[in-house]
């Protein structure tokens, strides 16, 4: 279980502050003494801050895997690689093992004290020396020092359980957290947060979270607007068009569809979202999140088993297009005309993901390979080949493999590339397939196929895929990807790699907030693995680190601007959450129910709304990538979209009894009821002193409801919004006393029609008349809240 | 609008602070805005220079064939010369290139700098060295640095079509402008019915005002009491991005100009991405953008492919020149820069495409003649391997400096007026010497 308190907190007001260690701090060594033990750091942490730079410096330009020395043990990983320090450390405690005359050969060779091909390195006399010193004696000894957490967010303010709980909320389900929710969390605290985290990873909204976190990597909702089902129409598959004879039509009737489009659509849906479903199955069963690789299954609704022929395994529950449940492609029958099982391997083998991203006949899944590192192994192996290549000096004639510039990535790329094998046409001008080759043929000039140091074996060359999955799936790097992908998911921010420019004036700051990073997710990912790789454990780990709950700091030197440059969420809600967002707080979408203006549900990026790309949102067919910062456009959506919900919003409120209302229940001031928007702040131009209480604590109630802040009504930012309403109310009144505005709402913001049935209300239950200019004045209220900061993000 | 105050702000809120690490180490300074705007127009996946800006015809490359095929592409009779020393391949069947370099006289405002080794032939990596001058990660593309030093306070100083557009380090934000008619309501946000200029408001002016200058109050104290540097940025980016709202409706009145006046209208695709870049330059919206087309990984069928797209491609050039000229009376005033992420190989492979080479072309076209054109700088020899260029004669030279994309950044740099800015410093290219490209003919 999770322990937030490992953060060394202190609870302040709305958020705490981490006390305890320090940057500094990991620069020193172990010592008994007391003020020293507080500072005292594990190998690992001395090796990152004080002996890394040194061996990428000194040692990592021979000593790589392309490298001159490549053949030796002491072959070394470079800090664009998940889990970089942790496999360098390890071959270091290998290599500097071996002595000679009772000192290390680590030390001895880079001095040239014994025979080194690459020569004099390192001074004996240098810091360097000192460093790689250090860590041979740390090595030799048992670890004393425990690795610090927490220690690197000094002065940090993070959220506390209540306000955690509630952006967890937003963000994984798409909800505010309830008034039991609440009252739990005052009552329990953290363990309360925790019980509430698990409970709404269980809610559809998160698994919806699940997808989208994975879907904008994937990109396989391409599929929703472009159909693959003819993709299909080579393989055993039963018939993929099934859908446009009299099977179809009783498939209408029974999952309750009006029309042959919409049958379509939902196969298509079915085939375009499987490997999101998949992840999403394994997710909601708590399964062990390998298998999103290497299950021996995949996932089909009612429809798309149809369109496979599919063998199922489990067996539907209703009759929903949208139930996904477990199953197999039919058999393929080989060359020898024997039948053989699909060889699964999670979402590498299905048709979506085999399709979005293809292999060619000159690339031979290469692409496939390099989104394989990406997507499920934090790996991203274009980040290997910056360093410069001079093509034009390549002579070699397989380059791939005998040049240098080539094989450094090649070697890593080839043999993943290797494994996918089964799906390519070999020889073949349009080798792009999802059709499994069940004899596959392979490229000889090519590294051979296989993973790490492992080779795929010949008889194994059609079962290739499930082969990688099973072994990348007890790869380290595998949890970190899992880590990487969630916080991405979380945040909207990728991972940190570390920085490689060592004469960058803020390497070590940047180096500091790099490893700050490194370590918490190593931690997570740590208990990812210890949790049965349940991805809800990621999830819940990230939620309470201080990535997630930073709120606001001391005043920081300009190393700590650096090195903290990543802690707390600054993170612009997506078009689709600020979507969930306005429904949750205000109980109405932004847009009509057909003509969202945000996005369609539940697809969410199909028939995106009018304003998702602007709003910096995907539709994965011409725009891929998010825009997670603002710029003018998107200042303006927001704009509009404070300006319209605030409209609605107010007319529907006052409509609705005050028990239901969202925004303005009823208030008791000494003894007596009030509705909000009967007050008025002032009469005959004198003040209402219990109007002023009931709209100042209709403000406050406001400040949380909609911005999740917490005010006192003395706060002055209650006075600033009352201020607010004051002025627009006193402006109102003495425009209409001299006809220059209308006593009712505008149009747009009048409630004629029953909001949910759409007939036409009696004038007496119109909401219409602002005779009060109390509408209006609320209007300008939620105007201002709804385009705030807080509100915007999250 | 309120930009003055903006820059009180900036200096009491320390915003210059905030982003120590990540943009300018100094507060905002107020901007003189740039001589001209700059569209970077990029040819994504990979263009066959061959076909446009190197050309080779059946010159035999190293393997004993034609680097271009005759038959599906073009020969050397093909090869145009105009100006000094520019010569385009006049493409049987596809008269764009013809009417870019020659027709429309637009040739004679560019000059093409070829051998440029790019260091890399993955795609990432060669459109981000294209792009910034520097192979490193987390690199600012030009544009973004352009519009950091001539316009980060406008609410839309850098608009991106796509390509390599990271703003990574520069402390302005993308945007997109996407579909025209739907601009209305966010230029008109107060309005019932954004299309109507006669439409009833939702606030009276007096409290929409109002509204902005209480939610503008309580973003200053938020801003000065935060201390995360990550919060504080994105509290500024909101706060940046707010500025010049009101500006937006400007862009109304050009895009409405181009509709009326332009044959074409905003026309399709990658010329009305131009175009709605031109009526945000002429509205003082932004500085710089991004044009890009896609389609040129050309592994399979190279000319097939490659060529017609590069015609379309070339074609939506002519028409945003024509609309700066005709409609927007901006002939001189925007700076054009072509590139691609890398060329291909000067052999087809076994599916008559061609693969992925370092060696690459880029152009610069710059109508108001400082950058003087009809010119070809550099070289490669006939199977595409770059030939060192002398500095002081600009002329092939192998004793010469071996130009790559640093070079020629380092020249956009200086030459745009943004090698001081603190932003542009902050992200140094990769190239020792420098060479002035608007020298050698």
């Amino acid at each position: 279980m999770a322990n937030p308190s490992k953060w060394k907190l202190r609870t302040i007001a709305a958020g705490m502050i981490v006390m305890l260690g320090g940057l500094a701090a990991l620069g020193s060594g172990c010592s008994s003494d007391d003020a020293a033990v507080a500072e005292c750091e594990s190998t690992r942490q001395y090796f990152a801050v004080n002996v890394w730079q040194v061996v990428a410096s000194k040692c990592f330009a021979c000593h790589n895997v392309q490298g001159i020395a490549k053949d030796t043990s002491y072959v070394l990983k470079g800090g664009s690689e998940p889990g970089f320090l942790e496999h360098n450390l390890k071959v270091i405690r290998e290599v500097a093992s071996f002595e000679q005359d009772g000192q290390s050969q680590w030390l001895l060779k880079p001095t040239l004290s014994i025979h080194h091909d690459g020569g004099a390195v390192v001074d004996k006399e240098s810091d360097e020396y000192k460093a790689m010193l250090g860590l041979v004696v740390r090595l030799k000894n048992d670890e004393v020092c425990e690795e610090k957490q927490g220690g690197a967010f000094t002065g940090v303010e993070v959220a506390g359980p209540e306000v955690t709980l509630r952006k967890a909320t937003l963000i994984l389900g798409s909800r505010l957290p309830s008034a039991e929710e609440i009252q739990r969390v005052k009552e329990g605290g953290w363990a309360a947060v925790e019980q509430i985290l698990d409970e709404v990873m269980t809610e559809p909204a998160f698994l919806d979270w699940v997808k989208r976190t994975y879907g904008d990597a994937f990109q396989t909702d391409l599929y929703l607007e472009t159909d693959i089902t003819d993709f299909l129409d080579d393989g055993p598959y039963a018939n993929p068009f099934w859908y446009m004879g009299a099977e179809g039509k009783t498939m209408m009737d029974k999952l309750d569809l009006v029309s042959e489009g919409e049958l379509q659509s939902f196969v298509q849906m079915a085939l375009a979202r499987e490997p999101l479903e998949l992840i999403s199955y394994v997710v909601q069963n708590d399964r062990s999140f390998k298998e999103i690789i290497n299950a021996d299954y995949s996932v089909f609704s009612q429809l798309s088993a149809k369109t496979y022929g599919a063998e199922m395994i489990d067996e539907f529950e209703g009759n929903s297009p949208w139930e996904f449940v477990a199953g197999r492609y039919p058999k393929y029958t080989n060359a020898q005309g024997d039948e053989a099982d699909f060889p699964h391997a999670g979402v590498l083998t299905t048709p979506a993901f085999l399709s979005r991203w293809p292999t060619t006949a000159t690339n031979t899944n290469r692409a496939r390979s390099r989104v394989f590192m990406l997507f499920f192994l934090g790996l991203d192996i274009l980040k290997t080949a910056e360093q410069p290549v001079d093509q034009s000096s390549i002579t070699a004639i397989n380059p791939q493999r005998d040049d240098p510039n080539c094989s450094v990535c090649h070697t890593v790329v080839d043999p993943i590339a290797g494994c996918f094998q089964a799906f390519h046409v070999f020889e073949d001008a349009n080798a792009q397939t999802v059709i499994w080759q069940t004899d596959p043929e392979w490229y000889q000039e090519m590294w051979p196929p296989g993973f790490g140091e492992h080779n795929l074996p010949v008889s194994q060359a059609n079962y290739g895929l499930s082969w990688l999955a099973n072994l990348a799936a007890e790869d380290d790097r595998f949890a970190l990807g899992a880590v990487y992908n969630a916080y991405r998911g979380l945040t909207g921010r990728e991972a940190l790699v570390a920085p490689d420019d060592f004469d960058d004036p803020n390497y070590e700051a940047m180096f500091q907030s790099f490893l700050n990073q490194a370590d918490v997710f190593r931690q997570v990912a740590d208990k990812f693995k210890a949790g049965d790789h349940n991805f809800k454990v990621i999830v819940k780990e990230l939620v309470l680190s201080p990535y997630f709950r930073g709120l606001n700091s001391v005043k920081l030197s300009e190393q700590q601007l650096v090195a903290l440059g990543e802690v707390g969420l600054g993170h612009l809600l997506t078009p689709v959450q600020l979507h969930h967002k306005l429904k949750s707080v205000l109980g109405i979408q932004w847009g009509g129910t057909q003509n969202p203006n945000l996005t369609h549900e539940p697809r969410d990026v199909s028939d995106t709304g009018q304003f998702q790309l602007f709003y910096g949102g995907v539709d994965f067919v011409d725009v891929n990538n998010r825009i997670v910062e603002p710029n003018g456009i998107m200042a303006a959506v927001a704009e509009r979209m404070a300006i319209q919900m605030a409209c609605t919003a107010v007319g529907q409120d006052f409509y609705r009894s005050p028990e239901d209302r969202h925004l303005f229940p009823t208030l008791e001031i000494d003894g007596s009821t009030y509705d909000p928007k009967n007050l008025e702040p002032e009469s005959g131009g004198l003040a209402v002193p219990q109007a002023e209480v009931g709209i100042k604590e209709t403000i406050v109630y406001l400040h949380e409801h909609i911005l999740g802040e917490k005010l006192a009504v003395g706060d002055e930012e209650v006075q600033r919004t009352y201020d607010l309403f004051l002025e627009t109310w006193r402006e109102g009144k003495d425009k209409m006393a001299v006809d220059e505005l209308s006593s009712n709402l505008p149009g747009p913001c009048q409630i004629t029609q029953d909001p949910l049935t759409g007939e036409d209300l009696p004038e007496e239950e119109q909401v219409a008349d602002d005779s009060s200019y109390t509408g209006r004045a609320w209007m300008a209220v939620l105007t201002y809240l709804l385009s705030d900061y807080q509100f915007l993000y999250e | 609008m309120e930009r003055r105050e903006f820059m009180k702000l900036c200096s009491v809120a320390g915003l210059g602070v905030v982003s120590a690490s990540l943009t300018d180490s100094q507060p905002v300074q107020a901007q003189a805005g740039p001589d001209q705007y700059l569209m970077t127009i990029n040819f994504s996946g990979g263009l066959d220079t061959t076909i446009l800006m190197d050309p080779k015809g059946e010159t035999i490359n190293d393997d004993g064939y034609p680097v271009n095929d005759p038959l599906t592409s073009f020969g050397v009779d093909n090869i145009r010369s105009i100006g000094s020393s520019l010569t385009y391949p006049d493409i049987p069947g596809f008269a764009s290139n013809r009417t870019f370099f020659e027709d429309e006289g637009l040739g004679s405002y560019c000059t093409i700098l070829r051998g440029v080794d790019q260091q890399t032939n993955g795609h990432d990596s060669g459109q981000r060295n294209q792009w910034s001058g520097r192979l490193a990660a987390n690199s600012p593309c030009f544009a973004a640095l352009f519009a950091a030093a001539h316009g980060s306070t406008l609410p839309m100083a850098f608009v991106t079509n796509g390509g390599y557009d990271s703003t990574f380090g520069a402390p302005v934000a993308k945007t997109r402008l996407g579909n025209a008619d739907q601009l209305f309501p966010l230029i008109y946000p107060n309005r019932t019915n954004p299309d109507d200029d006669q439409s009833g408001l939702y606030h009276t002016q007096e409290t929409f005002k109002r509204i902005l200058a209480t939610r503008q109050a309580r973003l200053d104290n938020m801003i000065q009491t935060q201390n995360l540097p990550l919060i504080k940025r994105a509290m500024s980016l909101l706060y940046t991005s707010r500025l010049g709202m009101e500006e937006l409706k400007k862009i109304d009145e050009y895009i409405q100009l181009i509709e009326q006046n332009d044959p074409n209208g905003l026309g399709q695709g990658l010329a009305r991405q131009g175009k709605l870049l031109l009526a945000a330059f002429k509205a003082g919206l932004a500085v710089a953008g991004t044009v890009s087309g896609g389609g040129y990984d050309t592994h399979g069928q190279n000319d097939a492919n490659a060529i017609p797209r590069a015609a379309s491609q070339m074609d939506a050039v002519v028409e945003i020149f024509r609309c700066a000229v005709d409609v927007l009376d901006m002939a001189e005033e925007v700076l054009y820069v072509f590139g691609s992420d890398f060329a291909r190989t000067p052999m087809y492979n076994g599916n008559a495409g061609r693969d992925h080479w370092s060696t690459t072309s880029c152009m610069i076209m710059d109508p108001s003649g400082a950058v003087p054109g009809g010119r070809a700088i550099g070289a490669t020899d006939g199977t595409l391997r770059p030939i060192n260029l002398n500095p002081s004669t600009m002329q092939p030279d192998v004793t010469g400096v071996r130009v790559t994309p640093g070079h020629w950044h380092k020249w956009l740099r200086k030459h745009t007026g943004i090698e001081g800015s603190e932003t542009t410093k902050l992200f140094p290219v990769e190239a020792s010497e420098a060479i002035d490209f608007t020298q050698g003919t």
